[in-house]
């Protein structure tokens, strides 16, 4: 018996409607009886070179044990695979593929050429590509019959064309459609467009389009769900005062749509659609829909046809015949249920082709054997500098300890003192010395980290290296160079200080280049602030999430602390760089003359254990743990620096603090996070120039009970933080991409 | 004028419109293979009635797994194999649902072997309704279901209608295109009661060149009429909420009809 029914091959990276249609059909496919053993072959195709998350509700069917991911190192048959998008086999993948199926289904979702004819794929070349590494009996299935036309310029393959159009489909419940809704107001009539923000996706001229879009008329109000700068560059600075521009959302799209009376789509003439997902989405939510004719054969009576100087006409007479309005709702939802529903459709495709029911999955469409528990874990490096703290090294755990344990094993390489939180952890650790530590001369010192790298990389043979670093160093370029079939990723935070700015041009030399969310970003004015073009920016990273730490009763009684104590934690970093001595034993003065307080001083994992002032006696509790903000819901106040882990654990844990930024030159802008915070309300800041004139007063305020209040209340009104989950799941991505996007002539020496 | 008995016949039809029934009518014919679904993807029903049949077929495809294997993956030529298994003075009769086989496949069937294509057509809220009843129940066959009510929202049903409707629309463009010989039967009319299957059907079926006598016009007796509800709506417990949603869509009729086939004079009446 095969391993697996059935296994998509795409780039779940997607944005569009490929995607989409992908998500559609496996929530078709998984609503069934009896579903098949579904697998997914993650791809790196060339089309995207920006480190995207997978598409979420593909993600969902993954995460919810659906869909499983097939590694790069397996090695499974299936019965059926269904290779979405002709870009996915562009050249042959880099290593032999983790599957080998009955047969291969190549879904095309794009013309063979466009509207004038230029070619936009090698279609023999794409079937030769899967004959030759996945499965040698290929049907090629157009998504509609605009692909099906332009296979004639596709010239002769090695495999068979399906009668049968791979259309796209559609869940209705997910676009709802409300029969009775009100019908437009003359007064403001509401007409919307949503496409990925790609000027192909417009009219040529701003002449046509204002004659589409009504530029001129104050009664209507034009709704563009994935606008963007490049609205202006194709249609000038001034763009119709009637316009509503929000950027790119695949999600909220069924609310916006249910917004609008008409939906009205006109594109570039040199721009071929292959079908029209968005279009799909709006006659599913019944919005009366204008489109130019050659869309008919399309999408027949469920949608109106206008040339461009007619669409305004005809949106008028429906204002004026609301019964008629009412009518072509109907004809839109039903035409969608008759011909794009997922039901009945999705799991029935594949057996078309072949498919039969040999599933031993359950009801629930989990798998009820994982198709590869022989296959041993992919491996994942990751690797850090760290002179100073621990902030990059615990960055990284956040991202490790969400990675699944089933399938990855990450290893650690890191420059950090603290490696031993790490291997604490359960992770192996290899520890890089720092060449300022060794006193080493860069030259000398690159060529032994490349070659430990080397060694390291030739050992594991990891999916994926992630660094995490402001620096790169020349060692770990060198390395990727030799290996450069190996995805790397660079974890690279906002806030550098200007002398990092050389730094940024190797960000090429990494796969992607991903970045912690800053709560403070918008006051970022460093030099990653204008270079986040090909940065994919997650939400703020944290080690602990808020909801996983230890409830506050247990955490306190931890630390042995009294139900009437008032605990601050003081968390001064290292000291390695900033000379916090002095600052330290006065904050603990300040706060101990407040009645009841009591200190729980958080001691770095890289420092030694500080003295004890005398007289303090248990006023003063001294920990070194790691993590150690697992028991952070003890205390009621905090004190510390503001590093970017320690910043946003405690904001986005809620923990009042008196931020007191390191401003060493080395590290990156401290003061603009503690400021931030300040400003706005979620805490204080503290330069530590301004201690001796400000320390009290600032303590004071920190203890004052309604002032930790509020500062709770703006704290509990942030969006909860999800970057670590992100992070994780997209290195669990490229740890498990099979790459097909590099062509011969760059993988090769000439 | 009579048609030479065909030696394939294909029944072409959504699930749940009689097609077992028919089977079994004709099946009562000595020389006639009536095969199940032979493209199911669960696997190759029917040959377990032909044990003489079955063993040429598995002595030529390499047991009964290569057989379903080669039915599936290459459905050309596993009814090559299918009719290379019969004895000289034997027909075969094989179903075909939606979504077993895809057209090119059925459209070299049609070319290669010249068969009669059948259409068995139904009232679709009647067949939805069947169908329905079956996955609910688990009885495909043998059971009266007619005290039993099954949900269906009445987007689903338009759903499921147009699926099918579509695969059928298909089927009888590939028989057009393919110059292939058709007969299209209705469930109502031509085979639901006795009296029809005697005016209608016999008639029908002599034309097309199979043959069925009188006396089988009962079948096998295997497979019954399993719901007696006269009252489309009344087989489900959302009646009035199917009834309204399908009217808001302007589909009450469309419900309660088959799909027609073949508006124009067919070019080659079987």
């Amino acid at each position: 018996m095969p391993d697996l029914d059935l296994v998509y091959v795409i780039d779940a990276r997607f944005e569009g409607g490929v995607s989409t249609a992908v998500a559609a059909e496996l929530h078709g496919i998984f609503a069934g009886a009896r579903p098949p053993r579904v697998g997914i072959v993650l791809v790196k195709a060339h089309l995207l070179r920006l480190p995207w998350p997978s598409h979420p509700e593909i993600r969902r069917h993954i995460d919810e044990g659906r869909l499983r991911v097939v590694l790069p190192h397996a090695r499974l048959t299936a019965q059926i695979a269904l290779v979405h998008h002709p870009v996915v086999f562009a050249n042959l993948p880099r290593s032999r593929f983790p599957v080998q199926a009955d047969r291969a289904i190549l879904v095309l979702h794009h013309p063979v050429v466009d509207a004038r004819g230029n070619r936009q794929y090698d279609l023999p070349k794409t079937v030769g590509h899967i004959a030759a590494s996945l499965s040698p009996d290929v049907f090629v299935a157009p998504v509609s019959p605009v692909v099906r036309r332009s296979l004639r310029a596709a010239g002769k393959i090695d495999g068979t064309v399906a009668d049968e159009d791979w259309t796209n489909l559609i869940v209705p419940q997910d676009w709802p459609f409300v029969p009775e809704r009100k019908p437009p107001d003359p007064r403001q009539i509401v007409v919307g467009r949503h496409a990925r923000p790609d000027r192909s996706k417009w009219p040529d001229t701003f002449e046509e389009v204002a004659l589409i879009y009504g530029a001129e008329r104050d009664d209507m109000v034009v709704r563009v769900l994935g606008a963007g700068p490049f609205l202006h560059d194709l249609y000038g600075e001034q763009l119709p005062g009637n316009w509503a521009l929000e950027p790119f959302d695949s999600d909220g799209v069924a609310d916006f749509l249910q917004g609008l009376d008409f939906y009205v789509y006109y594109h570039a003439s040199a721009w071929s659609e292959a079908f029209g997902r968005t279009i799909l989405e709006a006659l599913a939510c019944g919005v009366v829909t204008i489109l130019p004719p050659h869309f008919e054969e399309l999408f027949g009576p469920a949608a109106l046809y206008a040339l461009p100087e007619e669409v305004q006409p005809l949106i008028d007479s429906l204002v004026a015949d609301p019964e008629a309005w009412r009518a072509q709702r109907h004809v839109a939802r039903l035409w969608v249920l008759q011909n794009h529903a997922a039901a009945f459709r999705a799991s029935g495709r594949p057996k078309l082709y072949g498919l039969r029911d040999i599933s031993d999955a359950d009801a629930g469409g989990r798998l009820a054997a994982p198709p590869q528990v022989d296959v041993a874990p992919m491996p994942v490096l990751f690797v850090s500098t760290n002179g100073i703290g621990v902030g990059h090294l615990t960055q990284q755990l956040a991202i490790a300890d969400r990675l699944p344990r089933d399938r990855f094993q990450a290893t650690f390489a890191t420059m950090s003192f603290s490696a031993k939180v790490a291997q604490d952890a359960g992770y192996p650790v290899f520890y890089l010395p720092h060449h300022r530590h060794l006193g080493a001369h860069h030259e000398a010192w690159n060529t032994v980290l490349a070659e430990e790298l080397y060694d390291l990389i030739r050992h594991l043979q990891p999916g994926l290296l992630a660094y995490d670093g402001t620096a790169v160093f020349g060692g770990l370029v060198s390395v990727l160079q030799v290996f450069p079939d190996l995805l790397s990723l660079w974890v690279r935070r906002a806030m550098w200080r200007e002398v990092h700015r050389p730094f940024l041009e190797h960000a090429g030399r990494f796969s992607g280049v991903l970045e912690p969310g800053e709560l403070a970003g918008d006051l970022d004015h460093g030099p990653t602030r204008d270079r986040r073009g090909g940065v994919h920016v997650t939400g703020p990273v944290l080690h602990i999430d808020p909801a996983a730490r230890v409830a506050r009763e247990q955490a306190r009684a931890h630390y042995g602390l009294a139900e009437t104590d008032v605990a601050v934690a003081l968390q001064m970093g290292s000291g390695a760089n900033f000379d916090i001595e002095d600052l330290r034993l006065q904050t603990m003065v300040a706060v101990l003359r407040h009645p009841n307080t009591r200190i729980l001083e958080i001691v770095s994992p890289l420092a030694p254990m500080p003295d004890r002032p005398e007289g303090l006696g248990d006023r003063l509790i001294q920990v070194r743990e790691f993590p150690s903000f697992l028991n952070s819901r003890a205390v009621d106040a905090a004190i510390g620096v503001a590093g970017y882990n320690a910043f946003h654990e405690q904001v986005l844990g809620g923990i009042p603090t008196l931020f007191v930024p390191n401003e060493a030159a080395e590290m990156d802008s401290q003061l603009t996070r503690a400021h931030w915070a300040e400003v706005t309300g979620v805490g204080l800041c503290l330069r530590a120039r301004d201690a001796a004139a400000r320390l009290d007063a600032a303590v004071a305020d920190l203890l004052d009970p309604q002032r930790r209040s509020q500062m709770r209340a703006a704290m509990a009104a942030l969006p909860p933080p999800n970057g670590a989950a992100e992070m994780a799941s997209i290195a669990a991505d490229y740890a498990s991409m099979v790459r097909t996007d590099r062509s011969p002539y760059e993988a090769y020496p000439r | 004028m009579t048609r030479r008995a065909p030696r394939l016949s294909v029944l072409l039809a959504g699930p749940r419109a009689g097609t077992n029934f028919f089977a079994d009518l004709l099946s009562q014919s000595p020389t006639r293979v009536v095969l199940s679904e032979v493209f199911n993807p669960s696997g190759a029903f029917g040959l377990n009635l032909y044990p003489e049949f079955s063993a040429r077929l598995e002595a030529a495809t390499g047991g009964m797994e290569a057989a379903h294997r080669l039915l599936r993956l290459a459905p050309a030529e596993g009814v090559e194999a299918l009719l290379a298994a019969l004895r000289p003075n034997q027909t075969l009769l094989i179903k075909l649902h939606p979504n077993q086989v895809h057209a090119q496949a059925v459209r070299t069937i049609f070319n290669n072997q010249k068969p009669l294509a059948l259409f068995l057509l139904r009232n679709r809220l009647d067949q939805y309704a069947s169908l329905c009843k079956a996955q609910s129940s688990g009885e495909w066959f043998g059971q009266d279901t007619s005290a039993l009510r099954v949900t269906a929202p009445p987007e689903l049903f338009l759903a499921w209608a147009g699926m099918l409707d579509g695969w059928l629309a298909d089927m009888a463009a590939l028989c057009e295109a393919t110059d292939t010989a058709r007969l299209v039967l209705r469930y109502e009319a031509d085979l639901a009661q006795r009296d029809a299957r005697q005016s209608q059907l016999l008639p029908k079926l002599q034309e097309a060149g199979l043959t069925l006598a009188e006396a089988d016009l009962e079948g096998g007796t295997f497979f019954t009429k399993q719901d007696s509800t006269a009252d489309s709506f009344q087989k489900f417990d959302n009646a009035e909420a199917l009834r309204a949603g399908l009217e808001r869509f302007g589909c009450l009729d469309y419900a309660q009809q088959a799909q027609s086939l073949f508006t124009e004079p067919p070019a080659r009446q079987a």
